[in-house]
C-alpha cells in the first residue's frame, strides 16, 4: 500500500542520502558505490551527469562517463571533462547501415567538420575546476582550451576528430538519411546505452596513436555500436509489435462480437430468457469441467483467471434472468412494438440488452476499439456463445477469431476439448516455447502478464542474473523454477541505481517486498528528469496505455533526484533482430530456433 | 426442524450484525461472492465486505468488471497487480465516521497473512503476519463508494480457502 510505502521510501531515500553524502564528501548525494566513479562535475548547462564509469575509445582507450546535453543527446566525457564523441542511436538495422554509410562518406572527406569548429568557437565558459590540465585529448586534435569552451553538443552536429576513422560513432549528422534522422530523434532521448566492453576490460590497450590501437578501438567501437543498435532495434520492434498486435486483437474482438451477436438479434425477450437459461446451464457445466479437470492445457494462473471470467459470465446471466423476471413482474417489458427495439436491432446494438435493465448488465452497444477487449466484453461474448443453441454454436465457432480449443483431462481420465473465448493471446503453459519478442509482448497486457511471467518472476530473473541465485525466501514449484532459470538467459539485468539507464524496449519493473509489482516497457528515458515514457497495460481500457512515470519522488527542482527503491531493469537480448545475432541464439538446436529459441 | 430454525436464526443474526456494523464479518463462505453491478448497500462496511469477499476469491486480482468498479468505487481504473497477499482470514471492522462529515466513513480490515504469492503457486513470506487496510468511503449519489486507497495503491488479498490457485500444491 502506498500509504505504508511512502514513509518507507522516504526512509530509504534518507539512508541513501546519508550514504551518498559520506561518499561524496558533503556534495549533493549521488548514487555511488564502491568501485564506481564518483559523479563528475559538469559544465554543460549545469545538468546532472550520470555517475557511471564507461569505456569509450577513439585512438586510445579512456574511462569515460556517458553524459547528456540539454537535448538529451549523449556524449562521452573523461575524468578531466574532456569530450570525446557524440553518439546517437538509430531505430533499426537499416537505419544503422545508412548511418554507417553516411559516416564512412564523411571519413573519406578527411577534414574536420565545419560544425565542430563553429561549436568550439562559440562555446560557453566553463566552470570546470580542472580547466587547463593537459590530457590525452590534445592527441586527437582537441586542445584543452577548446575543451573548456566546448559547448553542449547538439543533435544536429557531429563533433569528432577529423583524422580518425569513426565508423562506430555514427551520428545523426546532416549527411545521414532522413529516415535515420527521424528514427534517431526518438532514440536520442533514451540513448544511454552503457555497455561494459569485454574486449577492452580483458585486454590492455595498445599505446595511444599506434595502428594496432586504432584497429582495436575501431573494432571495439563497432561491436559496441552494433550491440547498442541491436538493443534499440529490439526495443523498437517490441513496442511496435505490441501496439500492432493489440490493434489486431481489437479488430478480432470486434469481429467476434458481431459474429456472436448476429444470431441473437432476432430473438424476442422471451426467447432471450430461454437462451439465457440455456446459457446458465452451459456455463455451469463449463465451470465444473474446468475446475474439476485434473489437468488442462492452461497453466495454473490462466486457469484461475479464466475460471473467474467464466464465473463473472455466470453471474451476469443470473443477474440478467433476475432482471427479466423483475421486469416481467412489473410489466415493464419492452415488447415487439417498443421504440427501443429498433435500437437493439442496430448493427452496433447489443442483442443481450433487449431491456433497459439488461443494458445495465451487458451494455447497450457492442463495444468497439479498445473496449472490445475488456473483460466486460469477453464475458458478454461468453454469454452470447453459451446462449446459442448447440447447432448454431457449432456453426459460429469456426468464424470466431479469439477462441482456443482448451484441452482438458477429466478426473476419470477422459480427455476432452472445450472452446474457450479469450481476449487475444495464444494460450499455453510455460513449457510452450516462445521467442523473446512474443515473450515480452505477452508481458504487456495485464491479463497476459498474470498468465506468464509475473513481477515476482521478473525480479527473480534480475536477481538471478546479478547474483547467480534466485532471491531468498521465494519458494517456486520445481518446474516453474526451472522455467525461470531457462528464461533468464534471454535478458540482461541493468542496475538503474548505478547509472545503467533504461533504453527503448527495456522492461522497467517496480517491485518491493509487497505485492504491488508493476512492469512497463520503456519507450524513452530522460536521465535529467528521471522520467520515463512507458507503455503499459490499461486494464479498464483493455489495451495499452502510454504515459510518463517519474522514477524519483524528489522535487523536480532538486539537482540530483534519487530513484525510488524497488526499480529493476531487464533488457531483452537482441537475439532475434535483424541487427545482430548472438552466438547463444545460433548455438541453439534448429528445432528450438524455429520456435523462437528463447527457452 | 429445531436445528433448521436455529441455523436460520444464527444466519439472520450474522447478517444483521454485518448490516448494523455491530460486529466484524468473518470470511467463512466457500462460494464466491456473486457479482453485483448495482450498489444497494446501506452501510460502508457492507460495501467493504463485498469488496473483500470478491477480492478473497481472486476477482480483484483477475480484474474488476467496469460495471462493478464504478458501482462500488470511485476508481478510474481497476487494480492490475499480478501478485497478491495470501490471507488465512480477515475481519471487516465497523465503520467509523471521519470528522463531522456524515458522507465520509472509514472501515478497517485486518488480515492474517500466510504469504505473498502469485497464481503459479510461487510464494514468499509476508513482511508481517498482520496486515490491515483502512478503506475511506464517501457517499456519492446516495451510494457508499470506496475512495481510498486508490486503485494503484491497493494490493489484492486472496483467501487461501477460496482461491486454491495460490497454494503451492495446486
Amino acid at each position: 500500500m502506498k500509504k505504508r510505502l511512502l514513509p518507507r521510501q522516504a526512509d530509504l531515500a534518507l539512508l541513501l542520502s546519508i550514504t551518498a553524502l559520506i561518499c561524496t564528501g558533503g556534495e549533493r548525494p549521488s548514487p555511488c558505490s564502491a568501485g564506481m566513479e564518483a559523479r563528475y562535475p559538469t559544465h554543460l548547462g549545469g545538468k546532472s551527469s550520470i555517475g557511471r564509469a564507461e569505456v569509450s575509445s577513439l585512438d586510445f582507450t579512456a574511462i569515460c562517463v556517458k553524459q547528456f546535453d540539454n537535448d538529451g543527446n549523449s556524449y562521452y566525457q573523461d575524468s578531466d571533462n574532456k569530450i570525446y564523441a557524440i553518439t546517437s542511436l538509430t531505430k533499426s538495422a537499416e537505419d544503422a547501415k545508412a548511418q554507417v554509410a553516411a559516416q564512412t562518406a564523411r571519413e573519406n572527406a578527411d577534414s574536420l567538420p565545419p560544425s565542430t569548429a563553429r561549436l568550439v568557437a562559440t562555446g560557453t565558459p566553463s566552470t570546470n575546476p580542472r580547466a587547463g590540465q593537459h590530457s590525452a585529448c590534445s592527441s586527437i586534435g582537441i586542445s584543452d582550451a577548446d575543451i573548456d569552451t566546448f559547448p553542449a553538443p547538439r543533435k544536429e552536429t557531429a563533433s569528432r576528430p577529423d583524422n580518425l576513422p569513426t565508423r562506430a560513432l555514427a551520428s545523426a549528422g546532416s549527411e545521414a538519411p532522413k529516415s535515420a534522422q527521424g528514427a534517431s530523434a526518438r532514440a536520442a532521448s533514451s540513448n544511454s546505452t552503457e555497455r561494459p566492453d569485454p574486449i577492452l576490460s580483458s585486454n590492455p590497450p595498445s599505446p595511444p596513436g599506434s595502428t594496432l590501437s586504432q584497429v582495436n578501438s575501431n573494432t571495439t567501437s563497432t561491436i559496441n555500436l552494433a550491440s547498442d543498435l541491436g538493443d534499440i532495434a529490439t526495443g523498437n520492434e517490441l513496442i511496435e509489435a505490441a501496439k500492432q498486435s493489440r490493434l489486431t486483437i481489437q479488430r478480432s474482438a470486434e469481429s467476434d462480437n458481431q459474429t456472436l451477436a448476429e444470431p441473437l438479434r432476432k430473438l424476442s425477450v422471451d426467447e432471450l430468457q430461454s437462451a439465457l437459461a440455456q446459457a446458465k446451464t452451459k456455463i455451469n457445466q463449463d465451470v465444473d469441467v474446468i475446475s474439476g479437470a485434473s489437468s488442462t492445457s492452461l497453466e495454473s494462473s490462466d486457469r484461475a483467471r479464466f475460471l473467474n471470467y467464466i464465473r463473472n459470465a455466470q453471474d451476469k446471466v443470473d443477474l440478467a434472468l433476475d432482471a427479466i423476471h423483475d421486469d416481467k413482474s412489473r410489466e415493464n417489458q419492452l415488447g415487439a412494438n417498443s421504440p427501443f427495439t429498433g435500437v437493439f436491432g442496430m448493427k452496433d446494438g447489443n442483442p443481450l440488452a433487449k431491456l433497459a435493465s439488461l443494458a445495465d448488465i451487458f451494455g447497450s452497444k457492442l463495444p468497439t476499439s479498445a473496449a472490445a477487449t475488456t473483460q466486460d466484453s469477453l464475458t458478454n461474448r461468453m454469454v452470447m456463445l453459451s446462449a446459442l443453441p448447440p447447432q448454431d454454436r457449432a456453426q459460429v465457432l469456426p468464424h470466431l477469431k479469439l477462441v482456443e480449443r482448451l484441452k482438458l483431462t477429466l478426473p476419470d481420465g477422459t480427455k476432452t476439448e472445450m472452446p474457450l473465448l479469450h481476449n487475444g493471446y495464444v494460450l499455453g503453459g510455460g513449457e510452450t516455447s516462445v521467442d523473446c519478442s512474443s515473450l515480452v509482448s505477452a508481458l504487456l497486457p495485464a491479463d497476459v502478464r498474470k498468465g506468464r511471467l509475473t513481477t515476482i518472476d521478473l525480479k527473480s530473473i534480475a536477481v538471478l542474473l546479478r547474483t547467480g541465485k534466485l532471491p531468498k525466501g521465494v519458494n517456486y514449484k520445481p518446474a516453474r523454477e526451472k522455467m525461470i532459470k531457462e528464461m533468464a538467459w534471454a535478458f540482461i539485468s541493468r542496475d538503474i541505481y548505478h547509472g545503467e539507464n533504461p533504453i527503448t524496449g527495456d522492461l522497467l519493473l517496480y517491485r518491493t517486498e509487497e505485492p504491488d509489482g508493476h512492469v512497463m516497457i520503456v519507450q524513452s528515458y530522460n536521465p535529467f528528469t528521471k522520467r520515463a515514457e512507458i507503455i503499459e497495460a490499461a486494464q479498464s481500457a483493455g489495451t495499452i496505455r502510454e504515459r510518463v512515470v517519474d522514477l524519483s519522488l524528489d522535487p523536480m527542482t532538486w539537482k540530483d533526484r534519487i530513484f525510488i527503491p524497488g526499480l529493476w531493469v531487464l533488457r531483452l537480448k537482441s537475439a532475434s533482430t535483424r541487427a545482430c545475432t548472438y552466438k547463444e541464439h545460433t548455438r541453439l538446436p534448429a528445432s528450438q530456433r524455429k520456435k523462437g529459441g528463447a527457452s | 426442524v429445531i436445528t433448521r430454525r436455529l441455523l436460520t436464526l444464527a444466519m439472520t443474526c450474522a447478517v444483521l450484525a454485518a448490516a448494523v456494523g455491530g460486529s466484524s464479518v468473518q470470511s467463512s463462505v466457500l462460494q464466491h461472492e456473486r457479482l453485483r453491478i448495482r450498489n444497494t448497500f446501506k452501510t460502508p462496511e457492507e460495501v467493504v465486505s463485498y469488496y473483500c469477499a470478491r477480492d478473497a476469491s481472486g476477482f480483484v486480482w483477475s480484474g474488476l468488471l467496469d460495471a462493478e468498479r464504478t458501482a462500488f468505487t470511485s476508481w478510474e481504473d481497476a487494480p492490475q497487480v499480478d501478485s497478491f497477499y495470501i490471507a488465512k482470514t480477515y475481519e471487516v471492522h465497523p465503520s467509523e465516521k471521519v470528522g463531522h462529515d456524515v458522507n465520509h466513513a472509514a472501515v478497517q480490515v485486518r488480515y492474517e497473512l500466510n504469504g505473498i504469492g502469485d497464481a503459479h503457486g510461487t510464494r514468499s513470506p509476508p513482511p508481517q503476519p498482520d496486515y490491515s487496510v483502512t478503506f475511506d468511503l464517501q457517499k456519492i449519489n446516495g451510494a457508499w463508494k470506496i475512495v481510498k486507497p486508490d486503485y494503484a495503491q491497493i494490493s489484492p488479498v486472496v483467501v487461501e480457502a477460496k482461491f486454491p490457485y495460490a497454494s503451492p500444491s495446486q
